[in-house]
Parts: C-alpha cells; sequence; structure tokens
C-alpha cells in the first residue's frame, strides 16, 4: 500500500450523468482502474475485493450519504486508512475543513473541470503521501 | 394642549402679595369657580392625552408591557395579548419573568437587582434578540426594547416586543433555497460541462473545426451560466446573511499578490498586463482572504475587460487617509457618467457597445461592495473618458 502509483479507486456518485463523465475522465484521461458503484450500500459490497487505494465520494446521496459512507466503508479492515476525497459542490474553505475533520485528505470542487481531474486527483494523493 | 392650563394652575398660589390680601366673600367664590374650572380643564387634558396615548398603544402592533423596578408588569396592551396568550388582567401584577424562557428569566431576576443597585444598564435603548414564552408554554423569538420611563420618584420600563418567528422562518426558508438550488442546478451543468469538456478536449479524437467551434460556444456558454449562479447564489448568501466570513489578521501584499498571479489569465485573455505599481509590505489587514480574492477578480477581470489591447493594469496599495487603499486602474473608456450612481446596483451593466468582451452578470460589483463592507471598508471610483477607471478598495489598518 505504500510506495506505489495511484491506480485502484473506489468512486461512489448517485447521478449516472456525472459518474459516467467522471469514468471517463478518470478512466480514459486517468488511465485509473475504477469501481464504480452509485450509492454508498453498494460500494459496501464490493470494497473490500476491490481494494483501492482511494476512495472518492460525492458528498450529497439520497440514503447513506458520503460521510457516511465513508465511515461505514472505515469499519472494513483494509480500508481503514485508504486515502479518501469528497466531491462536493460545496467546496468553501469552512466546508473544506469540516470535510478534513471528517477523515478526507481533501475536497475536489464541483461543477469538475474532466480534463484536470485526474491529474488533480493525482497531485492531491501523491501530496498526501508526501 | 396641556400646557396652558398646567401653567395657570401652577402659577396660582404664587400670586403677588398686592393681590393676596384679605379677601371679600365674592372674591373667595370667584377663585374657587376659577380654581374648579382649571383643574376641571386639567384633568380633561388629562384625560385626552391619556386617550390618546392608550389609543396609540391599543392598536400597536407590537406587544408593550411596562413594568416597575422589581419587574411587576403595570399595563399589558392587546399585541402583547395576541402575543404571549395571557388577556391584560391576568398578567397586571404579575412578574414579567412569566413571559421568558427558562434561561433568560434567572438571568433576569439577578439583572433588575443589579441595575437597581449599580445603574448599569446593558439593555435600555438597544434592540435584543432572545427567547420568549407565550402561556401555552412554547418558546419563541423575540426583538426586545427596553426604555426608561421618567416618572418622577418611581423607576418604570417600557418594553417593546416584537415577535420575529415569522422571520426567523423566512431566513431559514432562504436557507435551504440557496443550498437547494445550488445542488439541483450544478449536477445537470456539471454533467453538460464535463461531457463537453471530455469532447472538446480531444479525447475521443480530433474533431471536424466547424463541429469543434459549435461545442467551443456550447462549452463557453456554460462556463458563463455557472458563474452567473455562482455569483446569484453569492449574492443571495450575502444578503441573508449566511456567507461566512472568516477574518484573520494578515498582511495585504501577499492576496493582492496572489490575485495578480491567479488571475493573469485575464490579462492574457484580453491581451494586457498586470503590474504591481505600488506596495506596503508592512501593512496588516482583518481579512477573509478568500472573499478578499474574489474582490481582487472581479476588479481585475473589468479591468482587463475594459482595457485597450496591450494596454497594462496597474494594481498598488497604499495608505489614505489613515486605511489601506488597493487601487486598480486601467486605461479604458471611462465609465459612462449617467451609469456612475448605479455602478454598484445589481444586474446593471454600461451599454456594453463599446467594449470589446461583453458578457458578465452585472452582480460582480455588488457582490465585491457588499464583501468590502463586510470588512469594514468602503469602494469607490474614479473614472473619465482620458484617464481610465480607477476603484479604490479602503480597509482599515490592523494594528498588532
Amino acid at each position: 500500500m505504500d510506495s506505489h502509483e495511484l491506480q485502484r479507486i473506489l468512486y461512489v456518485e448517485d447521478e449516472p450523468d456525472i459518474r459516467a463523465v467522471a469514468q471517463i475522465a478518470l478512466e480514459v484521461v486517468g488511465g485509473f482502474i475504477l469501481n464504480v458503484t452509485a450509492s454508498g450500500e453498494e460500494a459496501l459490497t464490493t470494497a473490500e475485493a476491490f481494494a483501492p487505494d482511494l476512495i472518492l465520494l460525492d458528498v450529497m446521496m439520497p440514503g447513506m450519504d458520503g460521510p457516511s459512507t465513508l465511515l461505514a466503508l472505515r469499519e472494513i479492515p483494509g480500508l481503514a486508512n485508504t486515502a479518501a476525497m469528497f466531491m462536493t459542490a460545496k467546496a468553501q474553505p469552512q466546508e473544506i475543513e469540516h470535510f478534513k475533520s471528517l477523515g478526507a485528505i481533501d475536497v475536489i470542487a464541483k461543477p469538475f473541470d474532466p480534463m484536470t481531474l485526474s491529474d488533480q486527483v493525482r497531485a492531491i494523493w501523491q501530496q498526501h503521501r508526501g | 394642549m396641556t400646557q396652558p392650563s398646567k401653567s395657570q394652575h401652577n402659577t396660582t398660589p404664587q400670586r403677588p402679595p398686592d393681590k393676596a390680601g384679605p379677601s371679600t366673600p365674592e372674591s373667595a367664590k370667584k377663585e374657587q369657580v376659577l380654581e374648579q374650572a382649571l383643574e376641571q380643564a386639567l384633568e380633561q387634558a388629562l384625560e385626552i392625552s391619556e386617550a390618546r396615548h392608550s389609543a396609540v398603544v391599543n392598536s400597536m402592533v407590537d406587544a408593550v408591557v411596562t413594568i416597575d423596578e422589581r419587574g411587576v408588569i403595570e399595563s399589558f396592551n392587546p399585541a402583547a395579548e395576541r402575543t404571549f396568550g395571557y388577556l391584560s388582567p391576568e398578567m397586571v401584577g404579575q412578574n414579567v419573568s412569566l413571559l421568558m424562557s427558562d434561561t433568560h428569566r434567572v438571568q433576569h431576576d439577578s439583572y433588575l437587582k443589579n441595575h437597581y443597585r449599580s445603574g448599569e444598564k446593558r439593555v435600555l435603548g438597544q434592540i435584543r434578540e432572545l427567547d420568549a414564552q407565550r402561556k401555552d408554554g412554547s418558546i419563541f423569538p423575540i426583538e426586545l426594547a427596553v426604555t426608561d420611563l421618567c416618572i418622577p420618584g418611581k423607576r418604570r420600563f417600557s418594553a417593546i416586543i416584537r415577535d420575529i418567528s415569522g422571520r426567523r422562518e423566512i431566513e431559514r426558508m432562504k436557507e435551504e433555497f440557496v443550498s437547494t438550488v445550488s445542488h439541483e442546478l450544478r449536477t445537470p451543468l456539471t454533467a453538460i460541462r464535463g461531457s463537453l469538456g471530455l469532447v472538446t478536449g480531444g479525447v475521443f479524437g480530433e474533431l471536424p473545426e466547424k463541429i469543434s467551434a459549435l461545442l467551443q460556444i456550447a462549452n463557453n456558454n456554460i462556463e458563463r451560466l455557472l458563474f452567473l449562479i455562482n455569483d446569484l447564489l453569492d449574492m443571495e448568501k450575502i444578503e441573508s446573511g449566511i456567507m461566512d466570513f472568516v477574518f484573520q489578521p494578515q498582511a495585504v501584499m501577499p492576496i493582492v499578490e496572489k490575485s495578480v498571479i491567479t488571475y493573469s489569465g485575464y490579462a492574457e485573455q484580453h491581451n494586457v498586463r498586470f503590474e504591481i505599481t505600488g506596495r506596503l509590505d508592512a501593512a496588516c489587514i482583518n481579512a477573509d482572504a478568500e472573499r478578499l480574492m474574489q474582490v481582487m477578480s472581479n476588479l481585475l477581470s473589468n479591468a482587463a475587460k475594459f482595457s485597450p489591447t496591450n494596454a497594462t493594469v496597474t494594481i498598488s496599495v497604499a495608505r489614505h487617509e489613515g486605511q489601506i487603499r488597493i487601487s486598480v486602474h486601467d486605461s479604458g473608456p471611462g465609465i459612462p457618467t449617467d451609469f456612475h450612481p448605479k455602478i454598484f446596483d445589481k444586474f446593471t451593466q454600461a451599454n456594453s457597445s463599446n467594449t470589446r468582451q461583453p458578457g458578465g452578470t452585472g452582480l460582480g460589483l455588488s457582490i465585491v461592495r457588499a464583501i468590502v463592507h463586510k470588512h469594514g471598508g468602503q469602494i469607490s471610483f474614479v473614472t473619465g473618458a482620458n484617464i481610465g477607471t480607477t476603484f479604490h478598495v479602503d480597509l482599515p489598518e490592523h494594528h498588532t
């Protein structure tokens, strides 16, 4: 889990159109391997087997929202320390601090630029690993 | 109306001594009649004054409660009956703390005691927001203004109370609206912008020129729509007081420098140059850096937009009348005179036919002004056809 590049991303987003755009941006532009799920509940069933390097979560979702999904994912032994980011329109400085206090390494602001999304995710991930 | 009769009445015992000699029974009778008439007139005047006073108090929309120095209620107007659900006869003679929520009740008792002893006037003359309690026990927010009544020999207080639960509800709805609009509008825009961005970004290969040009138009207008939504939401947040400001004492130059670097894209887009020509490296302000960046973003983009090609937009920081002045100067055509009074209004833009780059939301400068005001500062401008336009932002200096 330590010295390799960012490759595997668990992505949770309820909006199908945004999910499709982000998936192309991350897979085609960024070359990442994705596990795309439409809800927190779905993510919980596949996360352990997928063993992601990074968890990327939408915040506002029906049912389990982003923060509660992250909380539940943390209960899975292999994911207790996996890096996590939120993607949200609520990206004011205070809101970013709040999400960091929930255990995210950073926040990606929506609307995101699909051409630079992968670079952004990679940069944050590398910065986090120091 | 009460004045003439009152003064006559008062002067009666002080007649000059020459007229105060032993009086005949006839003159004594005259005097008595006169005195009775005066008393009657005074009483009548008082009655009229009282009737007028109670007509005002009784028809007031706000609750009016008067209390003595121990907090015992002396009067309770109809609006107070409606607001609190008690009838006036029930409340006169009761302690006013009955109308307060538990937390305020304890505070009030000790406060009145203190006030009586030390003359401390914490509440008087101010409008405060606190919680009150109705007869049925329900708690509701009120606005309270207390005044000291000048009745010789007595301390009396008059409280004007307004039920503000309606206003609070509207504030809450506004907040909810902003949050909903923000999410519901941005979600489809995120998807559209993302799709267009991927296609125009060439992820799936080169596009024929004509298709590419059209997609670029779509892309640019999505960007514009996003700016508009962001500006609208910012305006709404500022106006309803739900935009958070995090003020921190800090040096002013780093903010200005960062803004010039961050928004250099505006300069490139319009073929102009940004240059910092005046510095105050030691000066500090108490500011929300993110919000000031927003101010600079608006001023710099306006300056770039209205500058002639290859011109330089100058940015300077200086002291002006004891404040820190950030100035952004462009050598553009100046702002038309008839537009000056409206420049900070919402949704206003000068006739854009004389600009090279129309567009923008017409909200930028009103947001800028609102942010500057939140910092305790002022914004002004100097403009003319031959001198271009300079916007000055004056902010209080923070002395450590």
